[in-house]
């Protein structure tokens, strides 16, 4: 897999740009900055940087789990709050009906994110291109109804959960925690992928999925288990926001502008690679959370769309990769 | 397999492979029914298949490639043995200094080459081959053909070639047979089947040069 193994001698000045191209680099500026909004945080007890870093963490988990499916195989999926909300909601009901401690419960609302996921996925990837990203819009809508008529949802009033920790402090400071693993995962499940023979079928699916499967790539279960893997980082997510917000309610969960927060992420990013998500999620998070706090309305989703017209113009593979050129062709190779 | 343009060798191919349903009738894989299956499905019984315009994926190298057939097959046994094959057949179709290159800065003839490989590599019962030598250097055509009939004699696969190359088929293959508007026009040795009337009004124009 390695495109660069025999790199011939360049001037010096071309190995110092080839370093300054390498992924490692590239999410290193921004980890860096997450890193020390956490640590700063944790030092001062700034809980408000730590709930922002917090958020960047979550954006990351799921623009890389959006990723395995999005990115590699190229399905445009606008449904990442789905597996987000039914994570929270099985957070809710199994802490509200069993008195469990919520943090048990979150490999549970990751399976569960999954097996729908797999339900979904089954009879919905029998649609291509623009169908299947209207289907998962549709389905959004579809899955906040129903968690407003459902008794176990607790309808519009939403379900009310015990805190995990005793003080707002202690709170905030584990899950930034456990968002900072979840990320973490998340990441490693992309950069693991990218190195496996998983990963070229993905591509090929992203291609030309008919050859894929004339060549024998069984493309429905890859995309079946790519969807799953997403849903469940997704799941793990939402079951951390229900136990750290205490409250969920149908709106503000299953919000559609979450799903298109991560899609925009992971675009701006560099979709397809394990570290364009984390660099897209960390500007756009912190942009979001930094500077749209005082642009508050339509300013906001304004400089969105200015920015992601920006991008699509002048680096429309997205910023950690800026030039135009292939994956795998390099100077005078 | 032979025929004029539009006779449907490139149909039957698909058919035999999946990629399409018969309207009626049945494709039978030693004794079994496969016409219902999925194509990935006819691929694991071990059809495998080049494409006339060649569909390699572009943003792969031509190592990644190799490896999307066989991506799912996880045992790490099959996926050393088959790296070691990749290599071997990636230098033995002249592709060696490309293995690490993205397949979008090939050639067409190299994205032929990179088809034919990509085939051999999962080492199929049955290879279908559509028009596997149109654009391909005479030097690296003559090594393919040796390639297909060591594959032929050592491992027992089954080729249905489609081709124009109509001399050089008649030494390579068993068994001839001529497509003409959507139907097998004649079927046989080869010789016979150069040397039909109606084969040579409909596909060869002219009687073959030394045949029978
Ligand atoms: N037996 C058939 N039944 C239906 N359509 C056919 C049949 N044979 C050929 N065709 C049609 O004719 C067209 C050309 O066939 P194709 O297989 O591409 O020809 P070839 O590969 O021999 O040049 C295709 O669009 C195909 O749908
Ligand atoms: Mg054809």
């Amino acid at each position: 897999m390695n495109s660069h193994t025999h790199a011939p001698v360049r001037p010096r000045w071309h190995a110092a740009a080839a370093a300054l191209r390498h992924p490692a680099l590239k999410v290193a500026a921004p980890l860096a900055l997450l890193a020390a909004t956490g640590v700063w945080g944790a030092v001062t007890g700034d809980i408000a940087g730590l709930r922002i870093a917090s958020t960047v963490l979550m954006y990351i988990a799921l623009a890389e789990g959006w990723n395995l499916l999005g990115g590699y195989a190229g399905y445009l999926n606008f449904g990442t709050v789905i597996f987000l909300g039914i994570g929270a909601y099985t957070t809710a009901i199994a802490v509200t009906g069993t008195g469990v401690n919520a943090l048990v419960t979150i490999p549970l609302a990751a399976l569960v994110a999954a097996g729908v996921s797999v339900l979904i996925g089954i009879p919905g990837f029998r649609l291509r291109g623009d169908y299947f990203a209207v289907a998962t819009f549709v389905l959004t809508l579809a899955a906040r109804e129903l968690a407003n008529v459902l008794e176990i949802t607790g309808g519009s009033v939403g379900l009310f959960l015990p805190p995990v920790a005793d003080s707002l402090g202690a709170s905030t400071r584990l899950f930034f925690f456990l968002f900072l693993a979840l990320a973490a995962v998340s990441v490693a499940i992309c950069w693991v992928s990218e190195r496996t023979r998983w990963f070229s079928a993905l591509v090929a699916v992203r291609e030309d999925e008919d050859a894929a499967e004339v060549l024998g790539v069984p493309t429905l279960r890859l995309k079946v288990v790519a969807l799953a893997v997403g849903a469940a980082i997704a799941g793990a997510a939402g079951s951390l926001y229900a136990a750290q917000s205490l409250y969920i309610e149908p709106t503000g969960t299953f919000d559609f502008r979450v799903s298109l927060a991560v899609v925009v992420a992971v675009i701006l990013g560099g979709k397809g690679t394990w570290y364009g998500p984390v660099a897209g999620a960390v500007l756009t998070q912190l942009l979001a959370t930094q500077l749209f706090v005082r642009l508050q309305g339509v300013w906001d989703q304004l400089i969105f769309g200015l920015l992601l017209i920006a991008v699509a113009l002048l680096a429309p593979r997205g910023i950690t990769r800026l030039t135009r050129r292939a994956r795998g062709r390099r100077f005078g190779v | 397999m032979i025929g004029p343009n539009g006779s449907g060798k490139t149909t039957t191919i698909n058919l035999l492979c999946g990629a399409i349903r018969p309207g009626k009738g049945s494709v039978r894989l030693l004794g079994r029914e496969i016409a219902r299956k999925p194509a990935h499905a006819v691929a694991a019984l071990g059809v495998g298949r080049t494409f006339q315009n060649p569909r390699v994926f572009s943003t792969l190298t031509v190592l990644e490639n190799m490896y999307v057939p066989v991506a799912h097959r996880v045992s790490p046994a099959a996926a050393r043995s088959m790296a070691a094959r990749a290599h071997e057949w990636i230098e033995l179709t002249g592709l060696g200094g490309f293995a690490h290159r993205v397949a979008s800065e090939l050639s067409g003839g190299q994205r032929k080459l990179v088809e034919f490989a990509r085939v051999m590599v999962q080492r199929p019962a049955v290879v279908l081959m559509d028009e596997p030598f149109a654009g391909v250097h005479p030097v690296v055509k003559e090594a393919l053909y040796a390639q297909i009939q060591r594959a032929a004699g050592d491992l027992g696969t089954a080729f249905l070639v489609v081709s124009h190359e109509v001399p050089d088929l008649v030494s390579l293959s068993d068994r001839f047979v001529c497509m003409a508007q959507g139907e097998v026009l004649v079927e046989g040795a080869p010789q016979e089947v150069c040397a039909n009337p109606s084969v040579i009004e409909a596909y060869l124009g002219a009687p073959l040069e030394g045949a029978a």
